[in-house]
């Protein structure tokens, strides 16, 4: 009777474990292929302003860096951020982004700004058609834009103549800039005002011949070959090379790399890409103008958003530079983990 | 509830049935299940590339516009103007289906940025439209001019879109694939699982029916094999062999109570018969007592007044005697309640019976005694002797003109003792005889003078005391004759 008993539990208890187990199956599978099927319908956030960002393919790193900053405001502002052209087939440069953003009636343009009259026309026409227009990193002066985000030219002049004078010995002759396409016209002769002013002032003690030159960034094939031919073919070699975007900065580091010139030739860079902070780890280049991507995307997406809703915008807003180096280069990466 | 029991609420028929039909119906809802689930992934999987189809298909009606466009600032005709509104109504329809809204998703996104430039673009190429019906050559230049450079953008963005979509929907459906051959499998476990799962149930139901009828088959057997002291068969299942249960329980029960009843009346019958017998031997008692008390008190009544009558007469010596005699007599009679006496006794009572009947009637009876006078201490039941002398007395000499005798003898014959009293009346007829022996006479109950015990009461005393058929015999030689009663008593018993 008991053995009968016993049976019958284990019976029951088998019944009931196969039953649990093709209801685990089932919900499981069910699971499975809702998540397979259903991936693309969960619920997109909805936001009030579609803003737009508009920028040169090069540079990556660093405008990542600068939509992220922006996306991060936008997302607790009700601010949608498209990074235009990213997803395009097609290779627009910036004007034509601008224009198809002026076509699809964006709520507002962050635009990496440059010295074209092409840009300055865009800017007028987006800025006619009620489109709010920020400029970031370099301003188009003379144009409609509503703000300007960046360090500022003449103070990067004066941070890169800080370092120069730093770094420098009694046998330093030469430093040679290498400037991007974007800081012809008024940009450069600011840099170049900021660079002089400082050595004038605070390095009177050095004898210094600067040499500018301007390497084409949105071509970007032939950036390294112009940078070889300036390192290699000018008759008495740079001291120091100073370069004005990272594509630039990693340029000059791999031809120096490339011909066995560390050492012999100083490089001070521009922003902070993983390579870059690697190299100046290693002392191949030596330090580098560094300010906040991020912040600077916030800050533009910050403007835009209060154009948007109060009608007023300051017109000029200065972000700090910083200068990192081989000194301080652990506090800064250190600084970055932790902000992240 | 004993109703329930006896009848079939749920037949093995129903059960199983029931078992087949549960079974079945899971095994036909999972598939359906199943099926049910994987056509709903087929139909998303064919549904994977409408997007694409769209997007293509706005990219057509774009084109349409656009070469209806062209077409009727080339030929200004009718016909492309028509074409060219039907054209530009579809791809406002279909440019109406787009996302308007900002999401945090590129793809919606793009749909934005298609649709605010399909309706720029339809705005400029109407505007165009109208500067070449209005020849304004330049404008129309210009504004077309314009629009091509927007359906370039839209161009692109719809293809880009539709590569990103199909690269997306390539990803998707290479999944939803794999989901699906995955989902085979998946089928094949839960249908393994849900035939054990029915072969469990079938088992375990099954098992619910034959169990009982084991028990029952069991239980059978040992009452087959005489042992009723079952325990009860529980089954509540309500099939047939539920009920055959009952009736097997119901059949035990019975047969337990019926050789209770059985065994309960042989005893009753036991009691009764001993109660029976018990009953007989008071009767006997009670009639021996009776037949004691028949004596009749007035002949004691009677000679006793003639006595005291006698006395005060005469005062002489003679009815003295007679009045000792008397006396005696009535002594006796008082005395008999002692059930049993000496044969001694029983001979002086006749005695004085007779002394006072010879007085009373004048000295006319000879009485004469021939007595062993060993036997005389010899135990008898009391008033034997002296109902037979009377009777001789009353019947036999009573009206005789010879000379009246009687002859008592007490002898030992063999075994018994042998009392015998004779007469030389008038005799006996044989059929007397018979009727006196078999207690058929009438007893002469009438007779003051008797003292009220007949012969026959003296025969049923001395056989019930004795338990002997044979205790008297009377013999009478003929009329005239006399007669002869001879009682016959066992020496052994109750000596």
């Amino acid at each position: 009777m008991k053995d009968k008993n016993k049976v019958a539990v284990v019976m029951l208890t088998a019944l009931i474990v196969i039953m649990l187990v093709l209801l685990g199956v089932v919900i499981y599978w069910r699971a499975r292929v809702l998540q397979q099927t259903n991936q693309d319908t969960q619920e997109d956030t909805q936001y009030t302003y579609h803003y737009v960002l508009i920028s040169d393919k090069g540079n990556s790193t660093f405008w990542d860096h600068v939509y992220e900053g922006a996306c991060a405001y936008g997302e607790e502002n009700d601010a949608y951020i498209e990074r235009m052209g990213d997803e395009l087939a097609v290779n627009y440069s910036k004007e034509e982004l601008m224009e198809i953003a002026i076509y699809a009636g964006v709520d507002g343009i962050l635009l990496e700004g440059d010295e074209s009259s092409v840009q300055k026309e865009m800017i007028d026409k987006a800025v006619e058609a009620g489109i709010p227009v920020v400029t970031m990193l370099n301003d188009n002066y003379g144009s409609l834009r509503q703000t300007f985000v960046g360090v500022g030219n003449y103070n990067l002049g004066r941070e890169y103549a800080r370092e120069v004078i730093r770094i420098a010995t009694p046998d330093t002759k030469r430093v040679l800039i290498l400037g991007d396409k974007i800081y012809e016209g008024q940009a450069q002769t600011l840099i170049m005002n900021g660079f002089s002013d400082t050595i004038y002032n605070e390095g009177n003690h050095l004898e210094l011949a600067i040499e500018m030159m301007t390497v084409n960034s949105e071509d970007s094939f032939a950036v390294q070959e112009t940078i070889r031919e300036i390192v290699l073919e000018e008759s008495v070699l740079p001291d120091i090379i100073i370069c004005l975007n990272e594509i630039n900065t990693m340029n000059a580091y791999q031809v120096i790399v490339d011909y066995n010139m560390v050492g012999q030739v100083k490089i001070i860079g521009y922003y902070s890409s993983d390579t870059i902070l690697s190299a100046i780890d290693k002392e191949v280049i030596t330090s580098t103008i560094v300010f906040d991507a991020e912040e600077m995307g916030w800050t533009a997406a910050q403007a835009l958003n209060e154009y948007r809703e109060t009608g007023y915008v300051n017109d000029y807003i200065t972000l700090e530079a910083e200068v990192v180096s081989k000194n301080n280069i652990r506090e800064y990466l250190e600084d970055e983990e932790k902000a992240e | 509830m004993k109703k329930k029991q006896n009848s079939v609420q749920m037949s093995i028929r129903t059960k199983l049935i029931i078992v087949f039909l549960f079974t079945t119906l899971i095994v036909f809802f999972v598939n359906l299940f199943m099926f049910g689930e994987i056509n709903k992934m087929i139909i998303k999987i064919d549904g994977i590339y409408n997007s694409n189809a769209e997007l293509t298909e706005l990219q057509n009606a774009l084109g349409s516009v656009r070469s209806n466009m062209i077409g009727y600032l080339n030929t200004k005709s009718s016909d492309t103007m028509e074409d060219y509104y039907i054209s530009e109504q579809k791809y406002r329809d279909l440019v109406g289906g787009l996302n308007d809204k900002v999401y945090d998703n590129s793809n919606s996104i793009m749909e934005k940025n298609i649709r605010s430039m399909s309706e720029k673009y339809l705005e400029l190429v109407a505007d165009t439209v109208e500067a070449k019906r209005g020849r304004n050559i330049a404008k129309c230049n210009e504004l077309y001019e314009e629009s091509e450079k927007v359906y370039e953008y839209i161009t692109t963005y719809i293809y880009s879109l539709n590569n990103k979509q199909f690269q997306s929907n390539a990803t998707h459906y290479e999944k939803m694939l794999e989901t699906l051959r995955y989902s085979e499998t998946i089928t094949m476990v839960i249908m393994i699982l849900v035939g054990i799962l029915n072969i469990l149930l079938v088992i375990m139901l099954t098992t619910s029916i034959i169990e009982p009828l084991k028990k029952l088959a069991r239980s059978a057997h040992e009452v087959a094999g005489g042992n009723l002291e079952l325990e009860f068969i529980e089954n509540n299942s309500g099939d047939e062999v539920s009920v055959l249960t009952g009736a097997f329980n119901q059949m035990v029960k019975s047969l337990k109570i019926y050789i209770e009843r059985l065994r309960e009346s042989m005893e009753k019958e036991n009691e009764l018969k001993k109660r029976e017998i018990l009953m007989e031997s008071h009767l006997k008692d009670a009639k021996l007592k009776y037949l004691q008390a028949q004596i009749n008190p007035h002949f004691l009544f009677n000679t006793l007044n003639a006595g005291a009558q006698l006395a005060m007469m005469e005062g002489a010596e003679r009815t003295y005697t007679y009045v000792q005699n008397v006396a005696d007599f009535y002594r006796y009679n008082i005395k008999k309640d002692n059930d049993v006496v000496t044969l001694g006794d029983e001979i002086e009572l006749v005695d004085s019976y007779m002394y006072i009947l010879n007085v009373r009637f004048s000295n006319d009876i000879h009485y004469d005694k021939d007595i062993d006078e060993s036997l005389l201490k010899m135990q008898v039941p009391v008033m034997i002797l002296q109902p037979i002398v009377e009777n001789c007395v009353n019947h036999g000499l009573r009206n005789i003109s010879w000379e009246k005798k009687i002859q008592l003898k007490v002898s030992k014959e063999g075994e018994n003792i042998c009392i015998s009293i004779c007469d030389n009346g008038i005799g006996i007829t044989k059929e007397k005889i018979l009727e006196i022996l078999e207690d058929r006479a009438e007893s002469d109950d009438a007779d003051k003078d008797s003292n009220g015990i007949g012969l026959n009461n003296v025969i049923s005393r001395l056989q019930l005391f004795y338990h002997v058929e044979n205790v008297m015999e009377i013999t009478s030689n003929g009329e005239n004759m006399g007669t002869e009663v001879a009682v016959f008593i066992p020496i052994e018993e109750k000596s």
